[in-house]
């Protein structure tokens, strides 16, 4: 038995290695599926997507305030309106999209699902929170190669975008990059609108944190004075 | 100590005296400087000139960044000011006037306008101010002046404030008015809505009715009033606990609208449960609502290098052994 004990040390060695090697061929599998299929996606829903409109709708804050001819209509729709975006998602099978994200600098177009659960993170990124159009968006995606690992290698200025479904493209620049606890939310919403207008995050290789850009609207209204 | 230093010592401390004596008064004087400030009301509708109309001014608090701290005879009114914006300013306005007259605050000052339509408050310290006026008929029209929200600060300087008006041909004939409460607490989710509210309606900031409003009557109300110009506000006399009240109005219809600031209590499953600080408003679109952690989306890569590592390391201590065992065996 004492003479076979190398044998089994070395034995265990290498079931170790094997099991880095298989975990590693199991990311990258997962990766490159993800990829294959925000890229078939993405080609669905560009198809799907209106065109732009020729110019840009009036910003909500130099719209003319509401009427109030009827005090009381104005607050029953406002009161029973069903909460809704004002663009409407993009059903592509079983998922809805909310728009395309387009970071040139890391050579990435990525589909962007309108709601989150695990099972569609291994697919495309999900919106976590918010919307382009009150400038509180929050986009989150799976740290693959294909989808959001590399988000960390964005710099301050880099400019990206963000394409809804209206077809309507809104430009955004890097503010700043933080590192997030991964059970911070708050500080995760801090800011929203005012200091940010789009966050994009995704895990650190550890999984602790969270790896954060902040950006900012280049075509935001100015604000009402 | 010569007689000559002794005459000149009792020279100089009369006037270290008179000096220090006077540095406090002229700092108080720049303290009253900085803060005695001027706001000036200039009313005027397009040609017309509104003289004569009356206005009262309210100190009703002070500002801190975006949050409004009231006086304490109003602080405890829990009103939803918004977000203070240029759009929102006004039904801030409405809504403070409205608990003005409920608390009955004494004005800080009142006065009419001059034949320029011109009506300067001065003697203003740093603050929030409330300016309500009083209708004026110029021919026959009458003319409604809007509750105006005016600060001084220490950035401000004296400064022209210009009221928004309505006009309108009385009819002195009985006109109906209607107060409705609108509760924005997602069809009582959280089960804080009271069975009825009181309202109290006032007429030129007296009060004259009190009303319950309740589920039974669509916590609806309408009384009819001649319409004489008189100005009508309401107010919820009691705010109920967990909610914020926003009085807006035109010239016949009051909303009295109350938005639930309370978190669920129930024993939700923790996906639907966010704090509340980050709940997004109901203006943005339908999405899932945030967990009370971040959402995992890492890769399972941590236990490659341990795993590689200790390979490593166990293949060469095998080797080492094999290589011990054998040098036993030489």
């Amino acid at each position: 038995m004492k003479n076979n004990t190398w044998k089994l040390v070395v034995l265990l060695g290498v079931l170790m290695i094997a099991a880095a090697g298989l975990l590693c061929m199991y990311n990258i599998r997962q990766s490159n599926d993800a990829a294959a299929h925000s890229e078939a996606i993405l080609e669905a829903l560009k198809k799907q997507l209106p065109e732009p409109p020729a110019e840009a709708p009036e910003p909500a804050e130099t719209a003319p305030a509401p009427a109030k001819e009827d005090l009381f209509a104005y607050y029953e729709e406002a009161e029973t309106a069903p909460v809704q975006s004002e663009t409407a998602d993009i059903v592509i099978g079983n998922a809805a999209y909310c728009g395309y994200l387009t970071l040139p600098s890391l050579g990435l177009e990525l589909p962007v699902m309108s709601s989150w659960s695990y099972p569609n993170l291994k697919l495309a990124p999900c919106r976590y929170s918010g919307s382009a159009e009150t400038n509180d968006l929050i986009i989150m995606a799976h740290n693959y190669s294909s989808h959001f690992g590399r988000i960390g290698e964005l710099t301050t200025g880099a400019q990206f975008s963000f394409t809804d479904t209206n077809g309507i493209t809104h430009p955004y620049a890097v503010s700043f990059i933080e590192v997030i606890g991964g059970q911070d939310v708050e500080q995760m919403f801090r800011g929203q609108s005012a200091d940010w207008d789009l966050t994009l995050y995704t895990c650190t290789l550890s999984g602790q944190s969270r790896v954060t850009i902040r950006a900012d609207r280049l075509d935001k209204p100015e604000e009402a004075s | 100590m010569t007689a000559a230093r002794r005459r000149k010592h009792r020279m100089i401390l009369p006037l270290i005296a008179a000096v220090l004596l006077m540095l406090p008064l002229q700092y108080a004087q720049k303290a009253e400087a900085a803060e005695n400030k001027t706001i000036t009301l200039v009313c005027r509708q397009d040609d017309t000139i509104l003289s004569g109309m009356e206005w009262t001014l309210y100190r009703i608090g002070k500002r801190n960044g975006s949050e409004v701290i009231f006086i304490p005879e109003l602080s405890a009114y829990s009103m939803d000011l918004g977000d203070l914006s240029a759009d929102a300013v006004d039904t801030a306005a409405k809504t403070i006037a409205s608990y003005v007259a409920e608390a009955g605050l004494a004005p800080l000052s009142n006065g009419s306008t001059n034949t320029s339509g011109e009506l300067a408050f001065g003697g203003l310290n740093n603050g929030l101010y409330l300016a309500v006026g009083k209708t004026l008929q110029v021919g026959n029209t009458t003319y409604f002046p809007s509750e105006l929200l005016l600060e001084i600060n220490d950035a401000g300087i004296d400064y022209d404030a210009y009221p928004k008006f309505y006009y309108s041909d009385l009819s002195n004939q009985a006109t109906k008015y209607t107060v409705r409460k609108v509760w924005a607490d997602n069809d009582d989710q959280y089960q804080k809505r009271p069975p009825e509210i009181t309202v109290d309606l006032f007429k030129d900031g007296a009060l004259y009715q009190s009303v319950t409003l309740d589920a039974e009557d669509e916590w609806e109300y309408s009384w009819s009033a001649l319409n004489d110009g008189a100005v009508w506000t309401v107010a919820e006399r009691e705010i109920p606990a967990d909610y914020s009240v926003m009085i807006d109005s035109n010239s016949t219809q009051f909303v009295i609208r109350n938005s639930c600031q309370a978190p669920p209590e129930t024993t939700a499953p923790p996906q639907t449960t966010a704090p509340p600080q980050t709940t997004p408003p109901q203006t943005t679109p339908p999405q899932t609502t945030p967990p009370p952690q971040l959402v995992q989306t890492g890769q399972l890569w941590w236990p490659v290098l341990p795993l590689s590592l200790g390979g490593i390391i166990l293949i060469g201590a095998g080797i080492s052994m094999r290589a011990g065992k054998k040098k036993d065996e030489e």
